[in-house]
């Protein structure tokens, strides 16, 4: 059977749907109108195709880890080079797609909520080069941890606004942006940063995503002739994960595998799990699972990597796990660190270390299979924004 | 008598309009919150909104975000809530409509939560986060318990789905004045007034309540002018209620009276 989800209501099995405030369900139903007759208009992918391609350095490689490969001793380990991208992550594919979206739609304000920075500069960047005005919403303890990026944002030309509320993360700069969105709904566009979120938004993420699995398909095909055994990338809200995923959906021989951030322990609040260990519940307009305590307030969560600590995720990758199409664990903040080391030091790569999570999972994997097997990992950033985190870590 | 439509209805007959004071539940902690209701009630006020404090309020403004912070780092539960709930309800001849997000009520299980709301004594819901397209399930379950689910409109909702709203919703509609969070304002956003005027012409019927914004007594006048059967005050009281640490109940009382005997000495409701 065809995979063709999302529903005309947004829905994923029984997850996902659009759970806003009234105020914002006709623009939700305007972005979706409109994005779908853009996605299918020639010369809206036409300009997306060329930004992506000479603005943001598409395709990337897929680069076989022969070191790491044979350092681990088992299966080969291939790499996605979205670390390559303008902007060093897969981000830059989603926000190219939506600016050039808002420009399309008429709306010159775009708002984004980021938590490591990672979407927010990339948010910036795209809206730099579209003239588009751009502001970003931010916590105070992400702005305090990741300094560097709310620079690289202003000189791009973006407005940062701090976001004091609640846990002064990412969670709390979504919380905060929608309520801008709320307020400023018929003048602006609100690029959202993961596949996350009301309908139509984990859709549209995916699909400007979905480049990356895409061209996966067609290198491996080129490389070794056949598909991969396994796919692994990292979930935080999921993004890169189902952008990588989405295209292999129907290849049932390719297993596809999400890895989130164990952090520090088991307990609420220690990690970043919220297949894992969540609990189905609705955050941020869509039916997913969360992280979250009996009386279904939202829980505090921990990574070493900023960019995957959220307390939920995406609906599809909910859809993903219930049906069994896709597998998710958990990797710790030490193992994704030694992953990160491991890298740098036999591909000379520094990864970012929410990649590094699908690293150490894949290269656990590797060992316990046979060496014909052949394994892709997105690794969707680089780690130069991690060198003090990393830094920290290896002097304490 | 928990009959939230009745009550607009019987104020509609006698041309009032309905002051509705909103708390957060547990604010500034749970006796203080549960003597601030006993005066609501006290002061002639028939239908009080109590919320069910939510970690991550997306509907609302800094004023209640604050207060919600507050209420649950003092404690606050659902269950705890609606044992406030029902004190205030089985005392007063007063109707109590709780206010919450879709996640605690979720996470409760629909159909226990519901259970609870109509054991509790309350009379009706109101979830921000839970707009028509996916309230089917929870209006089901909630009628089944004899609870009321509140719909919401908002100035962007268009004439179409505005009529659906005031068809679906039970016990009233509720208005928001403006497209933004709740908070006070200095004067009525003019979107207020054009949203209520379409609600009146496309269901002259369905009573309808205003919030989001409103803060004194003249604007709350102003609304039940136009046609609102309630006017819904939550920011306004609650940075009351913050400003008074040495007596909130008296401050409360004060401004409660004040928007009471406002609407109660208007008296100009259009016939409906």
């Amino acid at each position: 059977m065809r995979y063709n989800l999302p529903t005309s209501d947004g829905r994923f099995g029984r997850f996902g749907g659009r759970y806003v405030p009234e105020t914002l369900m006709e623009a939700l139903s305007d972005l979706e109108e409109s994005y779908l007759r853009l996605r299918d208009d020639p010369s809206f992918r036409r300009e997306l195709d060329y930004m992506l391609r000479e603005y943001a350095g598409r395709p990337t490689p897929l680069y076989y880890a022969e070191n790491l490969t044979r350092m681990v001793g088992g299966a080969k380990i291939y790499l996605k080079r979205e670390d390559l991208l303008h902007g060093g992550a897969h981000k830059i594919n989603n926000t190219l797609g939506q600016g050039l979206l808002a420009k399309r739609m008429g709306k010159r304000r775009v708002i984004a909520e980021t938590g490591a920075g990672q979407h927010g500069v990339a948010t910036a960047m795209a809206c730099a080069v579209l003239g588009l005005r751009c502001e970003i919403y931010m916590g105070e303890i992400d702005m305090e941890r990741q300094r560097m990026n709310v620079q690289r944002m202003k000189l791009l030309g973006a407005e940062v606004h701090p976001v004091s509320s609640g846990s002064k993360t990412l969670k709390d700069a979504i919380n905060e942006a929608i309520r801008d969105w709320v307020t400023n709904v018929e003048t602006t566009y609100y690029l959202l940063g993961s596949c996350v979120g009301p309908h139509p938004y984990p859709m549209i993420v995916r699909d400007f995503q979905s480049v990356i699995g895409l061209e996966t398909k067609r290198q491996i095909l080129e490389k070794e002739g056949r598909l991969p055994d396994y796919i692994v990338a990292c979930v935080g809200g999921g993004s890169n994960a189902i952008g990588i995923f989405h295209p292999f959906i129907e290849d049932h021989e390719v297993k596809l595998i999400g890895v989130e951030a164990g952090g520090e322990g088991e307990a609420l609040g220690k990690h970043s799990a919220s297949l894992v260990r969540g609990l189905e519940g609705i955050l941020h307009g869509a039916l997913t699972y969360v992280l979250q305590d009996e009386d279904g307030q939202i829980a505090g969560t921990h990574s070493i990597a900023a960019g995957l600590d959220y307390p939920a995720v995406g609906p599809e990758h909910a859809y993903l796990k219930e049906t069994g199409r896709a597998q998710y664990f958990t990797v710790t903040d030490e193992e994704a660190l030694q992953a990160f080391l491991a890298l740098s030091r036999t591909e000379g790569i520094l990864p970012a270390l929410e990649s590094a999570h699908a690293l150490a999972y894949a290269m656990k994997l590797a060992e316990n299979i046979g060496k014909d097997e052949i394994i892709v990992v997105n690794l969707s950033g680089r780690g130069d924004k991690d060198l003090e985190t990393v830094l920290r870590r290896l002097g304490g | 008598m928990n009959g939230i439509e009745e009550r607009f209805k019987r104020a509609r007959r006698i041309g009032r309009s309905l002051f509705i004071p909103y708390i957060t539940g547990g604010y500034p902690d749970m006796e203080t919150c549960r003597r601030i209701l006993e005066v609501m009630a006290e002061t002639g006020v028939e239908i009080i909104e109590l919320g069910i404090p939510f970690s991550d309020p997306i509907a609302d403004g800094v004023t209640i975000q604050e207060a919600t912070f507050k209420a649950l780092q003092a404690g606050t539960t659902p269950k705890k809530v609606l044992e406030l709930a029902k004190d205030i309800s089985s005392k007063h001849d007063v109707s109590i409509v709780i206010l919450t997000y879709l996640n605690p009520v979720y996470r409760m299980g629909l159909r226990r939560f519901m259970e609870e709301a109509s054991s509790h004594g309350v009379g009706g819901v109101i979830i921000p986060d839970l707009p028509l397209e996916e309230a089917g399930p929870v209006k089901r379950i909630a009628m089944e318990h004899g609870v009321s689910l509140v719909l919401l409109a908002a100035p962007t909702t268009s004439d179409e789905r505005l009529a659906r709203i005031l068809d679906e919703t039970m016990g009233f509609a509720y208005l928001v004045s403006l497209t933004g969070t709740t908070g006070e304002r200095e004067s009525l956003p003019p979107t207020a007034i054009q949203l209520l005027r379409r609600s009146r012409g496309l269901n002259p019927e369905k009573p309808v309540a205003v919030g989001f914004g409103v803060s004194r007594p003249d604007q709350a006048v102003e609304l039940a002018r136009l046609g609102a059967d309630g006017i819904i005050v939550g920011s306004r009281i609650i940075s009351e209620i913050k400003r008074s640490t040495s007596n909130p109940e008296k401050a409360v009382e004060r401004l409660v009276k004040g928007f009471v005997e406002a609407l109660s000495n208007s008296g100009q409701r259009p016939p409906p």
